[in-house]
């Protein structure tokens, strides 16, 4: 029985549409035209429990619109959803209870109070014991390595401290399915790697389900095992990351590093040549073709070191962004 | 009910950090009120009475309504219109509790400390004017009289809700809601006691919810009207309180609805 099912579902915004200059105004008051964005068309998927899935997409792919729909702030245009048995958008409290969602811009922290005030308080929202409470942020704060900054006023709080405390808050009731929309927007490098380990950690400790959007391959290369790519509302690509890397990557990277001067010409019969400054050089050969051009290069070339890489996954969802077909 | 009153302590933990701003208020409140009162100094000359108030009632009159106006007004419009544009409804809505509920403890939150700055603000406007000022002691009248203006505290906030719920419709409602305070201060008799204005004017502020927020209290105080009167006005309350319920409820849900995006 998954967590997560989700059948053919569709939600549309209708937005006011209005022509333009003055003349367009008062039409607009007297009819209004209504025109649809389609944010999600018709995407389908099952989540099993437990499972960490990485949901990925350039801006207004339909991301955030997945997620509101998944945890009942928006109502489907159509389609099935089901989230532990329950259907979302009635939003009782029996499953509000049981998940959580956690926007990288919005902030449910107290501004003007110590980030305690604000766990204290969804304790009573949740109604959760007061041990099963102490222990649960014990070990949250211990994990996050927030001890210090629990009594200073959440406006003081660096960008990264507050998202951390931010995670802290919605999981202080231990939620089943966690919704995670853009956790590590705006962090720099370090807090990133830092909240990508706690999510991947707690995961592994707590078996909820969590889903976890991003526009960045980043935050998913490192922690999900499935990933599914949506683009203009529509899924592209749902199964194991490695499986993209095998199926679409046609091509594998050779770095090279040369021992003496060489003819870069010459280097462009092994393959093409992404990069060439000496002494390194990246060259990208078809796949099948790699043994024979590492076979070339090491024979007629004064080669120092030689790498075989895949091709970095970045590279191939810009390819399936840009329309590459999938199917 | 006890996360609501956690809520609650939290807003009053929040509304302390500006405590300093409280002062400023309440000099300003003083100041405001003193002018005003001066002013009616003068409307009222050598006259004894104006439709049936003295000079010192309508002093009295005045300083209550300012008082009661303070304790039961509510930054609950403004609070609602921010939290819909800015998407923090939806921090509510993802959590197993009543937005609309929350909003209203939390709105209790910041009263104690509010009406205790109120109350010595005005005590000190009644101290200035203190040989104009009606002291009334009756215990019968004192229970009446608080009895009504927490039913107009409830009716004021209920006013409230519906105003800010306007905003799940609109862009922005800051327009609207201050002209809905300003024609709920002239009908609530926040300006002057109704019955100074023309009779048509008296009708339509019978038929509204506002007098009595105001204006039915401060007659209780100042036994402008008979115990009889007292008590349907009472009955009155309770009865724009369930119409101003069930509206406010109505608004509430499909609010959520259209926030939802349900075939709109
Ligand atoms: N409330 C709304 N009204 C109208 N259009 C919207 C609304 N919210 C999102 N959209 C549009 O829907 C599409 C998907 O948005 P969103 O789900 O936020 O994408 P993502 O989170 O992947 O960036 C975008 O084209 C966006 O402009
Ligand atoms: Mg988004």
């Amino acid at each position: 029985m998954p967590v997560i099912e989700v059948k053919s579902l569709k939600k549309f915004y209708q937005v006011h549409k209005k022509e333009p200059g003055l003349i367009g105004s008062l039409k607009s008051l007297v009819a209004r035209k209504y025109e649809d964005v389609k944010a999600v068309d018709n995407i389908s998927f099952e989540i099993e429990e437990g499972e960490l899935v990485g949901f990925i997409g350039p801006n207004g792919a339909g991301k955030t619109t997945t997620l509101k729909c998944l945890s009942g702030l928006l109502y489907p245009t159509a389609g099935v959803v089901s989230v532990l048995d329950f259907n979302p958008w009635d939003r009782k409290a029996a499953f509000l209870k049981q998940i959580s969602l956690v926007m990288g811009q919005k902030n449910q922290l107290w501004w003007d109070l110590p980030a305690m005030e604000t766990f204290i308080l969804n304790k009573e929202i949740y109604e959760v014991p007061e041990t099963q409470f102490e222990e649960t942020l014990g070990e949250l704060v211990k994990l996050l390595e927030v001890e210090d900054v629990l009594k200073i006023q959440v406006r003081k709080l660096s960008l990264g401290q507050r998202m951390k405390c931010e995670l802290i808050a919605a999981l202080l009731h231990s939620p089943k399915v966690l919704f995670l929309d853009e956790p590590t927007i705006g962090l720099d490098v370090v807090m990133q790697k830092k909240i990508r380990d706690f999510i991947k950690e707690y995961n592994r400790r707590k078996k909820s389900t969590i889903i976890l959007t991003s526009h960045y391959m980043g935050d998913v290369k490192e922690l999900c095992q499935r990933v599914i790519i949506i683009d203009k509302g529509k899924i592209v690509f749902d199964g194991q990351l490695s499986e993209i890397v095998e199926k679409y990557a046609d091509h594998k990277v050779l770095s090279v590093v040369f021992g003496k001067e060489i003819d870069p010409k010459k280097l462009s019969e092994i393959g093409e040549v992404k990069e060439y400054s000496f002494p390194k050089a990246v060259i990208s050969v078809r796949r099948e073709a790699v043994s024979v051009a590492a076979a070339e290069l090491l024979q007629h070339f004064p080669v120092a070191d030689l790498n075989v890489e895949e091709v970095p996954i970045e590279d191939i969802i810009r390819e399936v962004f840009s329309g590459k077909d999938l199917a | 009910m006890r996360k609501y009153v956690a809520w609650a302590k939290a807003g009053i933990k929040s509304t302390l950090v500006y405590s300093s701003d409280f002062f400023l208020w309440g000099l300003n409140e003083f100041l405001d009120t003193l002018i005003f009162l001066f002013i009616w100094m003068i409307i009222y000359g050598e006259r004894n009475s104006i439709a049936g108030f003295s000079l010192p009632e309508t002093v009295t009159y005045l300083i209550g309504v300012g008082l009661i106006s303070n304790i039961i007004s509510s930054p609950i419009p403004e609070r609602i219109e921010k939290d819909i544009q800015e998407g923090k409804l939806s921090n509510f809505l993802v959590k197993p509790m009543s937005y609309p509920r929350t909003r209203f403890f939390g709105s209790l939150s910041g009263k104690p400390l509010n009406v205790l700055i109120r109350i010595i603000v005005y005590a000190l406007v009644a101290a200035v004017f203190r040989d104009k000022f009606i002291i009334n002691l009756d215990a019968t009248i004192l229970v009446l009289f608080l009895i009504s203006i927490i039913f107009s505290l409830i009716i004021n906030a209920l006013l409230d809700f519906c105003t800010g719920f306007i905003s799940f419709w609109t862009i922005t409602t800051s327009g609207f809601s201050g002209l809905a305070r300003t024609l709920k201060s002239i009908f609530s008799g926040g300006y002057a006691p109704i019955v100074f204005f023309p009779r048509w004017f008296q009708i339509t502020a019978g038929i509204l919810p506002f007098s009595y927020t105001r204006y039915f209290p401060m007659l209780i105080y100042l036994r402008k009207i008979s115990m009889m009167e007292t008590i349907r006005g009472l009955g009155i309350q309770i009865l724009w309180v369930a119409i101003l319920y069930l509206l406010s409820r109505f608004v509430w849900r499909r609010g959520v609805k259209r926030y939802e995006g349900v075939g709109i």
